[in-house]
């Protein structure tokens, strides 16, 4: 009897721990307020590199240690800190998704980067009846 | 009497320039003939092909590498050898003004490969002409005179290159069909006659072969009596006997075509191209032609750039 209250007590605190441990987690993702403008880089042409300057900002809830990561290159770290506003550079080619990762490499906030160019491609029909030399 | 006109311009001018302005039509990527605007687009087909000349002592043109390119803008086009411009295009229409290289003089040039991949070590001289059967084609030399009907092409004088310009019609209809119409009027000064032509296609994919693209064209070509007579029409400039002098008709020449393309990935294909035209009688009746039909023929691998 004993040894079944213990165990129903161990499990108890296992369970207990897990549910707080996942509640701190989402706690924390959910305070995370994370963003980067401008969202869309525009370029001239379809396939065209996109540079542009852009302000990332995120705020938390408490004090953490943080990195910026296009893709899976770091771009900035900042170290116990609650609030950050800064202007980056972006060099991308293709749409980038930009994480914001913990001290454990979590990721607890991120935000896709888009590329859209000013003349979309257009397609018309090809006025050649058949393949032919003449 | 210049008012009026002037007015007539001005109301055509004004015309075009409203039709000009109508909605710009896309077609999806995906679709064979969708090409996308403001690109050149080049591909160039290996393989072995003929087609073959319907003139006595006509060479057959050989198909060795074959180019193939194009460049479609809003409303300018080029493609081949063919230059154009779009004033009206809808989803299923397209009206054009076109200008393209006429084909019959084509047959009165010397394609022997020789003449066109030059070989640097034997055979590299081109067949000699037969000039004693050219100027005696009467048959006097104890021949058979009732036998020679015939005009070879070293008898008659040089045909020159026609340019030709004049308005297309495409219009897509049903699932991916594609008829097309074209009247051009020659306007280098050569024959200074008309031509047409009126082709349908229709282009059939099979689920069990995914990338492969099966297209069949039935058409007929139409030739003014002004050009088949400049190009198969033989007279004094010739030099032929009086009795084999030819005056052309205006002709309607039914044509087949099948091209069958296998992709194998996004640049490399195999091509298959079939087509028989079956000349009208005013074509065949000239001394100059030997054969009603012209037969092209290809196959090879394509790649496209």
């Amino acid at each position: 009897m004993r040894f079944n209250t213990w165990i129903t007590l161990l499990l108890f605190s296992f369970v207990s721990i897990t549910a707080l441990a996942n509640n701190e987690k989402s706690e924390q993702e959910s305070v995370i307020e994370f963003s980067i403008k401008p969202l869309v880089c525009i370029v001239k042409k379809p396939g065209d590199a996109c540079s542009m300057t852009a302000t990332v900002s995120w705020q938390s809830a408490t004090v953490i240690n943080s990195c910026l990561y296009q893709g899976i290159t770091k771009v900035a770290c900042w170290l116990n800190k609650k609030k950050v506003k800064a202007v980056i550079e972006i060099n991308i080619e293709e749409n980038m998704e930009y994480t914001l990762r913990d001290d454990n490499h979590q990721i607890i906030a991120q935000q896709l980067i888009t590329i859209n160019s000013s003349l979309a491609k257009k397609y018309r029909r090809r006025l050649r009846a058949g393949w032919s030399l003449f | 009497m210049l008012f009026i006109r002037s007015i007539n311009l001005k109301y055509i001018i004004f015309l075009l320039f409203i039709i000009s302005q109508s909605v710009y039509a896309q077609c999806a990527p995906e679709e064979n003939d969708c090409v996308p605007v403001g690109e050149w687009q080049f591909s160039i087909a290996i393989g072995a092909g003929v087609i073959t000349n319907p003139l006595h002592d006509g060479d057959n043109i050989p198909l060795v590498i074959v180019p193939n390119f194009s460049y479609y803008g809003e409303q300018v086009f080029i493609d081949n050898n063919a230059l154009g411009f779009t004033f009206y295009q809808s989803d299923t229409l397209s009206l054009s003004a076109v200008s393209q290289l006429n084909r019959e003089n084509s047959f009165f040039q010397r394609w022997h490969p020789n003449n066109i991949f030059v070989n640097s070590f034997a055979n590299a001289a081109p067949d000699a002409p037969q000039f004693d059967e050219a100027l005696d084609p009467t048959g006097d030399n104890g021949g058979i005179d009732d036998e020679i009907n015939e005009v070879e092409l070293d008898q008659v004088h040089k045909r020159k290159w026609a340019l030709d310009a004049g308005l297309q019609v495409n219009w897509f209809f049903f699932q991916h069909s594609h008829l097309q119409v074209k009247l051009l009027h020659n306007i280098n000064n050569v024959y200074n006659g008309l031509n047409g032509q009126l082709a349908l296609e229709q282009p059939f994919t099979f689920s069990a072969i995914p990338n492969n693209l099966l297209t069949l064209t039935i058409g007929v070509n139409w030739q003014s009596k002004e050009q088949v007579d400049y190009y198969y029409g033989i007279d004094e400039q010739d030099q032929v006997d009086e009795e084999l002098f030819y005056q052309g008709k205006a002709s309607i020449s039914p044509y087949f075509k099948l091209i069958n393309q296998y992709a194998v990935n996004e640049r490399w294909s195999v091509k298959l191209s079939l087509q028989r035209e079956w000349l009208d009688s005013s074509l065949t009746n000239s001394p100059l032609v030997q054969d009603d039909v012209i037969d092209t023929f290809f196959v090879g691998v394509e790649y496209a750039f």
